[in-house]
């Protein structure tokens, strides 16, 4: 482990604001050096030394405490008090007790009470078992009660609670399991206030008003950073994962363990995990139970059955289906069935030129897809009727509206390669989603 | 009447046994409260005219079976988060390996004293704050006009800062 990404974690864990994750990943730290072991004792025992001081200068300037503390003395025995126990021992524990409770005396004297610190969020919709966190203490949530930096949110399977900032933006927090998010209130170095917090745990959605170019709201989970000028989203963070899902708009997802960054736009999701290609991908319908989707081969690895030559040479060889232009011109290959509602997956490759095409209604709609390095790419598109959306090797792909198409030509899927070009086609899929 | 050995050994490391028990919770008053609960059992013990040898890591596993059943009993009442177990395994061997006496953390109270007369005026406030009156990173920030990262960057430098002057101290000292 870096000495920086200790002292992260260490800081973080003085502070209470290390989550799960990173106190595991901290142990982790300091199982592998004797070093950080002696730092992690060092300065706990700095604290210590701290809250000591701080004792002993409460001592000196209340001289009731020694009363309180005999007050909490004669409360402790009553506390303790055993028939069967004998009177020397609870008298031996009770002069102790005295004694450590005088040199323990922050119990005792008064705070001088706290002023509330400056909310940024206010708490709405709570619903279930919902616990507003200062460090390790929790108390019961309320409606309409205000939440600040440093504090966190937690909420209970089944239970739901939403956070309003000043401009509007909502985060829900909710789930299956529990969820629990961390707020920090920074502002950046012209003093805008910044909206950034911790995904711990759990899930949740956010509604996130126009953000400063300057101060985007920065949403951490275990394994990424999420960066936000204005959407709508979902994210779902796990020990091993974060999942965040795009109504609207576009947000930055950064894994950080290697620090590779998407963009995912609105209609896809990206997933940060070490097992699991960072990209964006179009969000599929969820099938619903006892209604499993059917998934079918788009070509039977013989021949074109079910496909409709338009231009060029065809043909199937090794369960590859490979078209060329003739003559300097393009090849096209239609389907005879149609694809209304459901989701494509085929892998492509290009040669003799950088560009092909998938098309769909003809002209009508189309996927330009370009190849910036030769080799197979995986194509994935979302149609639901009339909305399309697309990835190339998981980056969204630009839809092109062409505005021409007859109309017997709806529904249908074409595969377009330009002049001079081969274009193979394999592994392609159709998985017809279920209303 | 002379003590039990055993009260005698819990008086003399009260201190290393209540860091480590902070170390355990990261929570002062739950630290004190375990650290009384630890005290009462070794007092029965002592009572019972027991001998614990050596005293310190016999001492630590008492306080680390009160302090797991406080995080029983807080995640009972669902208010606390408690620590990985991997974590309290590492804090546990952390302190083992580096065991200090009860004149060497009297010393290190001493070297703390002076040592934070060395910050500067503001950091020295945001300490007395957090520790002496207690109040939270928020509330610092707003007195301060910080921002609460700003707060918790300056806590955690200042808590470096305390670490290497009384290490300073005590490796100039020790030399002596």
């Amino acid at each position: 482990m870096e000495r920086e990404r200790f002292d992260d974690l260490l800081a973080r864990y003085e502070e209470g604001l290390a989550s799960c994750e990173e106190l595991a990943e901290l142990a982790t730290g300091l199982d592998l050096s004797a070093a950080f072991r002696r730092e992690l004792v060092a300065r706990n025992r700095i604290e210590t030394g701290l809250h000591e001081w701080s004792a002993t200068r409460a001592v000196a300037a209340r001289p009731s405490v020694r009363a309180a503390a005999e007050r909490h003395a004669r409360s402790r025995r009553r506390e303790l008090s055993h028939p069967r126990a004998p009177q020397w021992r609870m008298g031996l524990a009770l002069a102790a007790l005295i004694t450590l409770a005088l040199l323990g005396v922050r119990h005792f004297y008064s705070v001088e009470p706290a002023m509330p610190a400056l909310s940024i969020a206010t708490l709405e919709s709570v619903t279930g078992t919902v616990s507003v966190m200062r460090g390790s203490l929790r108390e019961p949530a309320r409606n309409g009660s205000g939440l600040s930096g440093g504090e966190g949110l937690l909420t209970e399977k089944g239970a739901r609670a939403s956070m309003r900032f000043a401009d509007g933006t909502t985060i829900a927090l909710s789930g299956d399991s529990v969820s629990r998010v961390w707020l920090r209130a920074p502002a950046n170095s012209a003093g805008t206030p910044w909206k950034q917090m911790t995904l711990d745990v759990g899930r949740l959605e956010a509604s996130v008003a126009p953000q400063p170019l300057s101060a985007p709201m920065i949403i951490n989970t275990a394994h990424s950073e999420i960066k936000i000028l204005g959407t709508q989203f979902t994210l779902e963070a796990t020990s091993s994962m974060a999942r965040v899902e795009v109504r609207e708009g576009r947000v930055q997802m950064k894994r950080t363990g290697d620090g590779k960054a998407v963009e995912v736009g609105g209609g896809f999701f990206a997933v940060a995990s070490r097992d699991v290609e960072l990209a964006s991908r179009p969000i599929t319908a969820v099938p619903f139970a006892g209604t499993p989707a059917v998934s079918r081969s788009l070509f039977n690895g013989r021949d074109l059955s079910g496909w409709n030559i338009l231009r060029g040479a065809w043909k199937v060889e090794n369960g590859v289906v490979t078209g060329n232009g003739l003559e300097g011109k393009f090849a096209r290959i239609e389907s005879t069935d149609s694809f209304i509602s459901g989701d494509l997956v085929c892998k492509l490759r290009v040669t003799g030129s950088r560009v092909a095409e998938v098309q769909f209604g003809g002209y009508r709609t189309f996927f330009p897809v370009h190849w910036e390095t030769p080799g197979w790419k995986e194509l994935q598109v979302r149609v639901r009727g009339t909305e399309f959306l697309g990835t190339l090797d998981g980056k969204p792909l630009q839809l092109v509206q062409g505005g021409s198409g007859d109309e017997h030509t709806l529904g249908l899927l074409t595969f377009y390669a330009t002049a001079h070009s081969t274009l193979e086609i394999k592994d392609a899929h159709w998985t017809d989603s279920k209303p | 009447m002379q003590q039990p050995k055993l009260t005698r050994d819990l008086l003399e490391h009260r201190q290393a046994l209540l860091g480590f028990i902070f170390a355990l919770t990261r929570d002062f008053d739950a630290a004190e409260e375990i650290f009384q609960e630890t005290a009462l059992a070794i007092l029965d013990e002592a009572g019972a005219g027991r001998q614990a040898e050596p005293f310190l890591p016999w001492a630590r596993e008492v306080a680390r079976r009160r302090t797991a059943e406080h995080h029983r009993a807080q995640s009972q009442k669902r208010r606390a988060i408690a620590m990985p177990e991997v974590l309290l395994d590492t804090i546990a061997r952390s302190f083992d390996e580096n065991e200090e006496s009860g004149e060497e953390s009297r010393s290190r109270q001493k070297h703390l004293a002076a040592c934070l007369e060395t910050l500067t005026e503001r950091v020295r406030r945001m300490i007395e704050l957090r520790y002496h009156q207690c109040q939270s990173v928020g509330e610092i920030a707003r007195d301060a006009r910080w921002t609460t990262d700003a707060v918790h960057v300056a806590l955690s430098r200042a808590r470096k800062a305390l670490a290497d002057c009384v290490l300073k101290r005590a490796n100039t000292a020790g030399a002596r």
